[in-house]
């Protein structure tokens, strides 16, 4: 388990120096004063003695074990001093040296190498190109940053060392602490899921930050962060989300449509809150490392002026959150001993002139009322208002009421400055900014409706017995063996038919005769339509012709849709054309399948025809989908009111939708090949009278 | 007189590959067989200074003639050569010493034509006068793909058939090339038959092929003067399909997704786009602009196997140059594709009847 990482009980610094200015120096200093009270061993074939520490020529000379080895050199001995290492039965290398993949060219070799060397003696590697890491716990600083941070119980993972840096420094003003800080680097072997499958089991941590550019392996991210998540909250800043910053952190977008990226739904289908900005993440932090989770989203507002408490509850209600209404013990309670003037229902104002003890009574009273969930505290300092006493105040009754989260907001400055130190001090987080203070809530919150999903979902995934297997794997195995990507329409249908998706009937033909032909032995009125892999959008190009009604109209459709191809896109491959029994119309979604390089399956289901490209009237949800899943994703779009019925239109047949979402969930699931597939539209009819799949495209890697 | 044929047809229709295929044919079935292009298109500047048609270079290599360039490419026209009407003798005596030379000790020639069957009738040197000279049996190739109606090839078939007629030569045959797919009952069921009625075998109905006439990796790389950035080793990759990345990724990946073997043309400075591109395992991706990428770009190209090139070029001019090396046959895609290329000849042409034919004759 990669936990013995933080805590091994003797460390050679491979490039230790007795120069200040090296990295090899800071990180053997960084060491000792942190207070490590392992064995450490500086190791430089130049020098007898840095820091009052025997050095050795090579870690081969080190007459003890050693568990970690920290290593400082240039890039091009690297690998000799890691086999090195391996000889040794060094258990866990932290590679802080640069000059690996994030070069390029050799650089990319010589990390394949260090890989191998690791594999090769079953040595573990951090990095490279890292800070390295820190455990306040152990205690153990084996980084080159400038300052040792508070312990807390926070933990920090990131992608970006300098970030580390940075909000080290910063935290030390903000009073927070950490348990356990991880530069990830080039994350040649660990990386960011084994980290948050160590962390999940210390017993010093109670959130854990994470800040990442990409995630390579998206399946098994899902999998441990979903197991952590139950256990603790996981929150993370995802780097480069807009096509600008991809480019910049050369990762994906993992946009699907719109604004959905395929890491929103990963990240939510793993339990994972996602932060917006280092702010948001740094907030939540603070809630999630002192404060319980709340029962429930309903909170109560206690201000002393007017403005603010209303901010606060309009971004409260943004955020998700519901304001409390307050049981009539409290309400009279709180009328009898507030002046007239207060407000006494939620926000409670106890107005400008409350000192300490009209705030205690207020958040005594309030907190007492089942009703309330969490409560957020706003100060503004005016002429009479007691910050410290009014923070003490606060701390006494979250002791009073500890399974109740509490956020305050102390709006201003050097006047507030020591009430809260004093708040954070005992653990209660406390902002400048009221809408700081509802962010925190609001993670408090969704991290409990996380918990309450996972509870939701343990439901088995459902599994369809009567799919033909056999006959879509040979469907894929055909256009595979004749070097096609995209099925025709005919094939498609049947992929979709083998799971048991009802289509109309659909063939294939090549000339008039045959489209005749077919015509007339599926019967009228039917639909003709262009077959090409090139033309993405049959409309567009006039390639569909509906409600054809005789053999002399099949003719013309044919002849039309031909000149319309050759007209309007002469470049494109055709395979022919297909005839379709036309059916009656039904109300029009969308549902499909995208793959992420990253995640794997995304199931999309939204209002379908031609204008669901710009309705963009979509859920989307990762593979494998349970059937709560499956009915959630319904209920998210703007075409579940439509298949309700509008307006006295009788319900449609939205049980066979939700059918349909679970049998393509188990489809891409058995024929992974599947990168792209759309039904657009499936009709849907009236209750208990199914659904049909009008047309289906499916592209496959 | 040794026997010989004479491949023509109107532009890219496939002259070069059937002639290949049948020289190749012909050869497996014991017969000493040679090629000869009396008329070819200035087409590469060679290092002695003569220019030399790349098609002739292509086959002198795959088929290993040993005869010199200007034996078997007589003449070679640059844009300007009606200046050549001053020395018709000369020019027709350079063409008959060729052939004879290319004669001596072969069964069999396969004559390749210009692109134009009428060029050089100023003096005297067309299609049909060659082939009345060298006593060649004439086979036309005849591209389907075409913008027009398609019935209108019939017509052709009938002009070219008078053509070589004014000069009392025979159209032996015509060869259906490049047939698309929708139109392969059409051809079939009446084209052919309609051409049969003009008194001219049909002896090959080939359907298209794309992967027939799609050109390497390296053939791009060196027709372009491309930097190869990464993936040398991936250079035989055929290019089927030229995308040009110019969108949003999410709209990017529907078109990536959906072409085989394909060349992605877009910026340099496209690092997204470029990401997403070499994910869905495309042949090449071509950066144009001499845009240089990102380092992890290349990183993410050498995991996935995708080879990179670097062209100065913007990205319209780039496709436009891609367009040409689409057409071009080069002696590496000639053995590379060697199977592929003896396979239509085998069954979609009727290379025994055209043998026979010729032989018997």
């Amino acid at each position: 388990m990669v936990s013995d990482l933080f805590s091994p009980k003797s460390l050679a610094v491979i490039g230790a120096s007795r120069n200040p200015a090296k990295v090899g120096h800071t990180v053997l200093r960084n060491i000792v004063e942190s207070g490590y009270k392992g064995r450490v061993y500086p190791v430089n074939p130049k020098a007898d003695e840095i820091l009052v520490l025997k050095c050795y020529k090579s870690v081969l000379d080190i007459p003890d074990d050693v568990d970690l080895a920290v290593i400082t050199v240039p890039a091009q001995i690297v690998l000799d001093v890691a086999k090195e290492c391996g000889e040794k039965g060094v258990k866990y290398l932290v590679v802080i040296s640069a000059g690996f993949k994030e070069i390029g060219g050799e650089g990319v070799d010589r990390e394949k190498e260090l890989i191998n060397i690791g594999r090769k003696y079953g040595m573990r590697i951090l990095g490279p190109n890292c800070l390295g890491f820190i455990d306040t716990f152990t205690p153990l600083n084996a980084t080159f940053a400038a300052v040792m941070p508070k312990k807390g119980r926070i933990a920090f993972i990131s992608q970006s060392g300098a970030l580390i840096t940075a909000i080290l420094d910063w935290s030390i003003r903000r009073g927070l602490g950490f348990s356990k800080i991880v530069s990830l680097g080039n994350k040649a072997d660990l990386d960011e899921i084994d980290f948050i499958q160590a962390i999940g089991q210390d017993k010093n941590t109670k959130v854990i930050l994470l800040y990442v550019e990409s995630i390579e392996k998206g399946r098994r991210f899902i999998e441990v962060a979903r197991e952590v998540s139950k256990v603790k909250p996981i929150v993370v800043i995802k780097g480069g989300i807009t096509e600008a910053g991809a480019k910049a952190a050369m990762s994906h977008t993992g946009a699907m449509a719109g604004s959905f990226t395929s890491y929103r739904v990963a990240f939510k289908k793993s339990g994972v809150l996602a932060a917006n900005t280092l702010s948001e993440l740094f907030d939540y932090a603070m809630a999630f490392s002192n404060q319980p989770i709340p029962a429930g989203n309903r909170i109560a507002i206690i201000t002393n002026a007017g403005g603010p408490g209303i901010l606060t509850t309009d971004l409260s209600v943004k955020y998700g959150l519901r304001l409390a209404s307050f049981n009539m013990d409290t309400i009279s309670k709180l009328r009898s001993k507030l002046p007239p003037a207060a407000a006494i229902y939620n926000p409670v104002d106890v107005l400008g002139d409350a000192r300490a003890n009209r705030y205690e009574f207020a958040i005594d009273t309030v907190l007492s009322d089942e009703n309330v969930d969490g409560l957020i505290v706003i100060l503004t300092p005016q002429a009479i208002t007691e910050p410290v006493e009014t923070a003490k105040a606060i701390v006494k009754m979250h002791r009073k009421y500890p399974d109740k989260p509490i956020v305050a907001a102390f709006i201003g400055g050097d006047i507030v400055q020591e009430a809260a130190n004093i708040l954070i001090e005992h653990g209660i987080p406390c902002f400048d900014l009221p809408e700081r203070a509802v962010v925190a809530m609001s993670g408090l919150c969704t991290y409990r409706e996380y918990l309450e999903f996972f509870e939701k979902i343990i439901e088995k995934e459902v599994k369809f017995y009567d799919v033909d297997f056999e006959r879509a794997r040979r469907i894929i195995d055909k256009v595979k063996s004749e070097g096609r990507k995209v099925l025709l329409e005919v094939e498609a249908k049947e992929l979709v038919r083998a799971y048991g998706i009802p289509t109309p009937i659909t063939v294939l033909v090549k000339s008039e005769d045959e489209a005749v032909e077919a015509a007339s032995k599926m019967g009228y009125p039917v639909v003709l339509k262009v077959a090409s892999p090139q033309i993405l959008h049959k409309t567009d190009i006039g390639g569909v012709i509906l409600n054809i009604n005789s053999d002399n109209e099949v003719r013309e459709a044919f002849r039309t849709i031909l000149s319309r191809v050759r007209r309007y896109a002469p470049r494109a491959t055709l395979y022919g054309i297909t005839v379709q029994k036309m059916v009656p119309k039904g109300r029009e979604v969308i549902v499909g399948v995208t793959k992420d390089p990253t995640f794997g399956h995304l199931i999309m289901f939204g209002s379908g025809g031609i204008y669901a490209n710009i309705l963009k009237d979509v859920s989307f949800r990762l593979t494998p989908i349970t059937l709560a899943e499956a009915k959630d994703m319904v209920r998210e779009t703007k075409a579940y009111a439509l298949l309700k019925g509008v307006r006295g239109e009788s319900p449609a047949d939205i049980a066979s939708v939700i059918n349909v979402l679970l049998r393509l969930n188990q489809l891409v699931q058995e024929i992974p090949e599947i990168v792209e597939m759309d039904i657009n539209p499936l009709f849907v009819y009236e209750e208990g009278e199914g659904c049909i799949a009008l047309d289906v495209k499916v592209v496959i890697s | 007189m040794v026997k010989s044929i004479y491949i023509t047809g109107v532009g890219c229709c496939g002259k070069t590959l059937i002639t290949y295929g049948l020289i190749r044919k012909f050869r497996s079935e014991g017969l000493k067989t040679s090629y000869f292009k009396p008329v070819s298109i200035a087409r590469r500047k060679m290092p002695t200074g003569k220019f030399a048609d790349t098609d002739v270079i292509a086959l002198k290599e795959a088929l290993n003639l040993k005869e010199p360039l200007d034996i078997i490419s007589p003449v070679v026209l640059s844009e300007r050569y009606l200046e050549l009407k001053h020395k018709p003798d000369d020019v027709k005596k350079k063409i008959e010493q060729s052939f004879q030379l290319l004669s001596e000790g072969n069964d069999v020639v396969v004559i390749e034509s210009h692109i134009y069957p009428e060029v050089l009738s100023i003096i005297g040197c067309s299609v049909p006068e060659l082939a009345k000279m060298f006593g060649s049996k004439v086979i036309l190739i005849v591209s389907c793909k075409t913008e027009d109606s398609i019935d209108v090839l019939v017509d052709k078939v009938a002009l070219y058939k008078c053509f070589l007629e004014k000069h009392g030569v025979e159209l032996h045959g015509v060869i259906l090339n490049t047939i698309p797919l929708p139109y392969i009952e059409r051809v079939k069921g009446f084209i052919a038959p309609s051409i049969e009625k003009l008194g001219v075998k049909v002896l090959g109905l080939v359907s298209e092929k794309p992967r027939l006439i799609a050109p390497t990796v390296r053939d791009i790389a060196e027709s372009l003067g491309a930097e190869v950035l990464e993936g040398e080793e991936y250079l035989n990759n055929f290019v089927e399909d030229i995308l040009i990345g110019a969108m949003s990724p999410e709209a990017a990946i529907k078109w990536f997704r959906r072409a085989t073997n394909a060349a992605i043309v877009t910026g340099g400075d496209r690092t997204d786009l470029i990401i997403q591109a070499i994910e869905t395992k495309p042949s090449v991706v071509i950066l144009t602009g001499n845009l240089y990428p990102a380092i992890g770009v290349l990183i993410r190209a050498r995991e996935a196997k995708v080879p990179i090139l670097l062209v100065p070029y913007d990205t319209y001019t780039t496709v436009e140059k891609l367009r040409v090396v689409q057409g071009m046959v080069t002696p590496e895609s000639l053995k590379v594709r060697d199977k592929d290329i003896l396979d239509v000849i085998e069954k979609d042409v009727k290379w025994e009847e055209i043998l026979n034919e010729v032989v018997k004759s």
